[in-house]
């Protein structure tokens, strides 16, 4: 442990930090209480962040995931670019689904608002939602390109000066399955965004905070803490190549991550090419994936921020399924995204076998659902989990979201908001990979399609021919499975299911850690 | 009519006892040893000895209301029943599955609780209900009862049946109870739908058996405290307060037992609604602080706020998601790991930090002499001046000041870069800031503005931290009660006795129809007075009120509305409508308009009326000149000399002074800092009044 000169005395600079989590936390509370759709209030599809003036994160609320805490900064700075600082005016509420600004792919709405004190810009409140719907042919891995995947946002103003740019919610009321529960989560996110702006501007006024310093100091001390732990890693170039199922032919993702005295450099040259379907992580997505399990092998303690990442890079070709070009489709990035967790723990096991976990039975699976019934229509994204990696001192988990953190909708709910009966839900007892520590089990979910009309099915979903592969002689778990009425289907295709079929989804188990002990 | 009622409130380390004498105004509190290997033994014995040390007999006893750690222990230590389950084909696991959510994003290592009941005790009959509640799979009658014999193969001393939809009907759920029961006449069973009859299965299963689990244990015990208390002629109404600060007698207690994990958090909260109430201060927000952890909760004209779900026996004390959640009505308070036990410490950051692990009681903090090395907030505490080394629980405890500055200088000053003074305000401050950023989170939460608030403050470390909390929070007064130390069980005998029921029918407010409601309302008032009726006087009448959960459709959270008394017509969904709408407006800033609403689960309370109950304060002799002590204070610099009273010896209604001062009585110590004011009002209150304009 080394000091970093911060310019705060240890006991300020902790009070201060904590305060800024407080307020993140809360906005997060206000937008789970305040939402519509189940993603944000059920399955925690959702992130708050603080960011300094320039869009470096502060703070992110405790429980936020992954992937939106580590490209809502990006979304954040091309904001500043395309809106330099002089045009915005308080009141401003800023939007985007562009999946290269953003988040990756359509579904996923950013929400930005600036914080100005006496007329100057001093931070801005951020969120990031995954809407019920975002029209399209509803997310499947076999959209051709992006214009298939729905309606998309450019970056514009949601709020100007605070009045509401009634033609863009219009626009999004048109174009949506479900447009009560779309306009309603988005306010509930600017509901979220002004209480986080309220509360900042408060603490800076009555601790007469100097926010620039603050922001300096929380950066300074969380780097030097990440450069730290790099540096107790051995130098030197760390491999690895992690298969996926693809659509066509399987795909793999190639790392060679270097670990430099205190920095990590992470190249995936000769990962596969992007592909016409909907697999493709744009650069942004696939930052966040890569910088977070790094996170979690150095500094799983200090909270999470810019300076965390910053001995941090990560560059994979443009033209790759890392860095598609527009307008290739994106809707389920998570099918690649998900597996960067999996390459950067094999790379490293050499060097740190204490601490890596094997492969989950990644990515998170859903079963994305739409149709008509007597309420209307009706869009949903039932969520679910494979089981965890094994590591080298403990059992996986069975059904736990990794490396995402999207809870599963709770079955009663799922019924009470699409005319489908759940016939099962149960853990698939062996699937878990054998090892010294086992890897967790996967999860079954057999869902039947009730009503009057038939809907349309589209999944994610993946490891059906490539499973979780154990870590350091530990064994594979079982890969997944998804069933039409009993017969093994594609899931990467969308297709329409009729009254009383039923779709059984198997999610993987995780892999096992170390060599099976013989009997 | 003779009206004494007696409070017994069973703690981790001590039993209180709280007599009152109504007709007499007399007050009688007495502490003794908890007995863990049978708690009934300490609480017969502490009766025996409270009763002859003050001269009195049982015979005027005519109510007793009881709070008790035992069920959330139970959960914790895993102490329960061998318990099974039946529950609908195909979802055995749903209790092992939980919500594959991970309550800490960066650690890889993360536990989750393993569930009560293990696999194969876990038993699926073919039954389903739909989502509105129809039957689609009729009950397998035959298949319950070969479930049920299995179980008995495995000695199980309790069964949970849990059904899906079970909320929304619980024909199937009873008809197997009844099938169990004949087939096992002697083991305890808990149905969903009479537990937690709300939707989210994983929730409500897990709540369920959490009952089950620990009914066996609550009934042997309410018995035996029944009898036992009955064999020494306190043959009287045993009440027991329930999570929520409502009363339930022995019987519906030991049915549903899960419903009082948290009765002495609940009766905490009362006593500090009670007193501030008394003295004109509303609302209020809870404060008490232990050894280990601070609780807060914000009372509103007496009510503690509510919730319809908590979390208890978690894997990480402090992280929320990593226990069991019980969806039951509980005061919604928050624990933080903030005690005079919490360990500071260095962090990885060369930040300081403190708790939430912390000291307890052995090996306790440095300043205890008793092994502990750590240093501590109560270290920190007394190297500032705050604690009197001599005067430590009433001074049957030497503190060892030389130690406290050794650890803290050893292990924080120098590491840091400060002086040991700093180091620990340092501890001070940032205990003081840890629940002051929970509290305010909590409070937002609500939907409040905490500068509205009073600050009551207990336990033992409450009102040495309590200015510092409340000016954080933007504060403006703090009321330490007297004996503040010791002053929770008191909340036992504040409370009206009162018993809330609830139903779930969800229904859209423009759909509904009134007869079907009326009926069920009408059900539950009868019932819920039925069982009230124990603890009305003569001739008295229990007031009921009722409320509704509501939300906009397909919200996943409702706000609890109060509805109108009446017969459920047009005018009565109006005027519930209306109610809404008010009430999301305050909580949230706006309505939205044009989206309809529904109406999800239908509660019912009945009250008696509030019975009269006083702290009193210990008065002795005239006002004595106060010593003079050397106090560091955060904001101040230096230390100040300040005068240190004896708390007995203030007398009653008396002027404001200035602080700084610092006030002492047995149980726990008032730290004043310049430039607030400070007066005891004529209940014995110590009342702050922090001054404006400086904030940390």
């Amino acid at each position: 442990m080394r000091q970093t000169d911060t310019g705060f005395d240890p006991v300020s600079l902790r009070i201060l930090w904590n305060r800024l989590i407080a307020i993140v936390d809360e906005a997060a509370a206000t937008l789970r209480r305040t939402s519509f759709s189940t993603l944000v209030r059920e399955s925690n599809d959702f992130a708050c962040v603080l960011l300094d003036r320039h869009g470096n994160s502060l703070v992110q609320n405790s429980a936020a995931i992954p992937s939106f805490i580590g490209t809502l900064p990006i979304t954040v700075r091309h904001f500043l670019e395309l809106f330099p600082i002089e045009t915005l005016r308080p009141g401003d509420v800023l939007t985007t689904n562009d999946p290269w600004l953003a988040t990756g792919h359509l579904p996923d709405i950013s929400v930005v608002m600036p914080i100005f004190q006496d007329g100057s810009l001093v931070a801005l409140s951020a969120s990031v939602a995954h809407l019920p719907d975002v029209g399209g042919r509803i997310r499947s891995a076999d959209a051709r390109t992006i214009y298939e995947e729905g309606l998309q946002v450019p970056p514009c103003k949601l709020f100007d000066a605070g009045e509401p740019n009634d033609l863009l919610f219009r626009v999004i009321r048109q174009n949506v399955r479900v447009p009560d529960q779309v306009i309603g989560d988005i306010m509930a996110q600017v509901a979220a965004n002004s209480l986080a702006s309220r509360r900042l501007l408060r603490l800076i006024d009555q601790t007469a905070l100097d926010l620039p310093r603050l922001a300096t100091a929380i950066h300074n001390v969380s780097e030097q803490a990440t450069r730290d732990a790099i540096r107790d890693i051995p130098d030197g170039i760390y491999r690895s190549e992690v298969l996926t199922d693809g659509v066509d032919e399987r795909l793999h993702i190639r790392l060679a991550l270097t670990v430099e005295g205190d920095t990590i450099d992470c190249d995936f040259s000769g990962t596969s090419s992007e592909v016409d379907y909907a697999l493709n992580s744009v650069s942004n997505y696939t930052f966040a994936y890569t910088a977070y399990p790094l996170k979690c092998l150095t500094s799983p303690d200090v909270p999470n921020n810019e300076g965390s990442v910053r001995p941090i890079r990560v560059h994979a070709p443009e033209g790759t399924i890392l860095n598609p070009r527009y307008p290739a489709p994106v809707g389920g990035r998570a099918m690649i995204g998900h597996f960067l967790a999996a390459a950067v723990f094999e790379a490293l096991a050499p060097a740190l076998p204490d601490r890596v976990q094997a492969p989950s039975g990644s990515p998170l699976w859903c079963l994305n659902l739409a149709g008509a019934h007597e309420d209307g229509q009706f869009a949903v994204a039932y969520f679910l989990n494979g089981g965890q990696g094994a590591m080298q001192d403990a059992d996986g988990m069975p059904c736990l979201s990794f490396p995402s953190n999207v809870s599963n909708t709770p079955v009663e709910v799922m019924e009470h908001l699409a005319p489908v009966r759940v016939e099962r839900k149960q853990i698939r007892r062996g699937s878990g990979g054998a090892g010294t520590h086992r890897g967790g089990d996967g999860q079954r979910l057999d869902v039947r399609l009730l009503g009057s009309r038939p809907a349309t099915a589209a999944f994610l979903a993946d490891r059906l021919h490539t499973p979780a592969s154990g870590l350091l002689g530990g064994l594979p778990g079982e890969p997944g499975e998804v069933l039409l009425n009993g017969e093994p289907i594609n899931p990467k295709r969308q297709r329409a299911v009729a009254v009383d079929d039923v779709l059984s989804l198997r999610t993987p188990g995780g892999g096992g850690y170390g060599p099976p002990s013989k009997i | 009519m003779p009206a004494m009622r007696l409070g017994i409130d069973i703690g981790g380390t001590f039993t209180d006892f709280i007599l009152t004498d109504d007709d007499a105004g007399a007050q009688y509190v007495w502490k003794t040893l908890t007995t863990p290997q049978d708690p009934v033994d300490g609480v017969i014995s502490g009766i025996t000895d409270c009763l002859e040390h003050h001269g009195l007999s049982t015979d005027k006893i005519r109510l007793t209301v009881h709070a008790t750690t035992l069920i959330t222990n139970a959960l914790i230590e895993r102490r329960g029943a061998p318990t099974g389950l039946i529950t609908t084909e195909g979802f055995a696991d749903l209790l092992e599955i939980r919500r594959e959510l991970r309550y800490d994003l960066y650690d890889l290592k993360i536990r989750l609780p393993d569930p009560l009941v293990p696999r194969e005790r876990r038993l699926e009959v073919r039954e389903r209900i739909d989502a509105s509640g129809d039957i689609v799979v009729p009950l397998d009658e035959d298949q319950v009862r070969s479930s049920a014999r299995k179980l008995a193969s495995y000695n199980v001393d309790a069964v949970a049946v849990c059904f899906l939809h079970g909320y929304r009907n619980p024909w199937h759920e009873r008809r197997a109870a009844e099938i169990v029961r004949s087939e096992l006449p002697n083991v305890a069973i808990s149905c969903s739908s009479d537990v937690a009859p709300e939707i989210r299965e994983y929730e409500r299963f897990c709540t369920t058996v959490a009952n089950a689990y620990v009914q066996p244990l609550a009934g042997r015990y309410l018995t035996a405290m029944r009898s036992r208390l009955s064999n020494n002629r306190v043959a009287v109404p045993l009440f027991v307060m329930l999570s929520n600060g409502g009363f339930t007698d022995a019987d519906e207690a030991s049915n549903t037992p899960v419903r009082f994990v948290e009765s002495g958090p609940a009766a905490g909260a009362l006593i500090a609604g009670h007193v501030a109430s008394s003295a004109g201060y509303d609302p209020v927000l809870a404060f008490d602080m232990g050894g280990t952890t601070a609780k807060l909760c914000v009372v509103e004209g007496e009510d503690p706020v509510l919730t319809h779900s908590i979390e208890v026996a978690r894997v990480d004390r402090f992280k929320r998601g990593s226990g069991l959640p019980l969806m039951i009505p509980s005061v919604e308070l928050i624990e933080i790991g903030a005690g005079g036990g919490s360990i500071a410490r260095v962090d990885e950051l060369g930040l300081l930090s403190v708790g939430p692990e912390s000291s307890g009681a052995e090996p306790g903090p440095a300043c205890y002499g008793q092994g502990g090395k750590a240093p501590t907030v109560t270290d920190a505490d007394l190297l500032l001046g705050y604690l009197n080394a001599a005067y430590f629980l009433g001074g049957r405890m030497q503190l060892d000041p030389c130690a406290a500055r050794d650890a803290i200088e050893t292990q924080l000053a120098r590491r840091l870069g400060l002086d040991v003074e700093r180091a620990a305000v340092g501890i001070h401050d940032l205990v003081n800031e840890n629940m002051a950023t929970a509290a305010g989170v909590y409070i937002a939460e609500l939907g409040r503005d905490p500068r509205e608030f009073t600050l009551v403050a207990t336990g033992g470390a409450g009102p040495v931290h309590a200015v510092g909390v409340a000016r954080r929070l933007g504060i403006g007064r703090v009321l330490v009660p007297p004996t503040a130390g010791v002053a929770s069980s008191a909340g036992l005998l504040v409370a009206p006795p009162r018993i809330d029921l609830a139903v779930s029918l969800p229904v859209r407010l423009d759909r509904m129809e009134g007869a079907q409601i009326d009926d069920q309302l009408q059900n539950l008032e009868r019932e819920a007075a039925r069982r009230l009726s124990g603890a009305l006087g003569a001739n008295e009448q229990p007031t009921i009120e009722r409320s509704v959960d509501m939300r906009y459709v397909n919200q996943g959270h409702e706000i609890n509305v109060p509805a109108p008394s009446g017969a459920v017509d047009s005018q009565f969904s109006a005027a519930l409508r209306e109610n809404f709408e008010t009430t999301y407006q305050e909580l949230f800033g706006r309505t939205v308009p044009g989206v309809p609403v529904e109406c999800i689960t239908w509660r019912v309370s009945a009250r008696a009326s509030r019975p009269d109950l006083r702290l009193r304060a210990g008065v002795r002799g005239n006002t004595e000149t106060p010593r003079q002590r050397a106090v560091r204070f955060a904001s101040h610099g230096e230390r100040h000399e300040t005068p240190v009273w004896q708390r007995e010896s203030l007398g009653l209604d008396t002027d404001w002074r200035i602080g700084p001062a610092v006030v002492e009585e047995a149980e726990s110590t008032t730290v004043i800092p310049p430039d607030d004011r400070w007066r005891i009002d004529m209940h014995g209150n110590l009342v702050i009044e922090i001054a404006a304009g400086r904030s940390t």
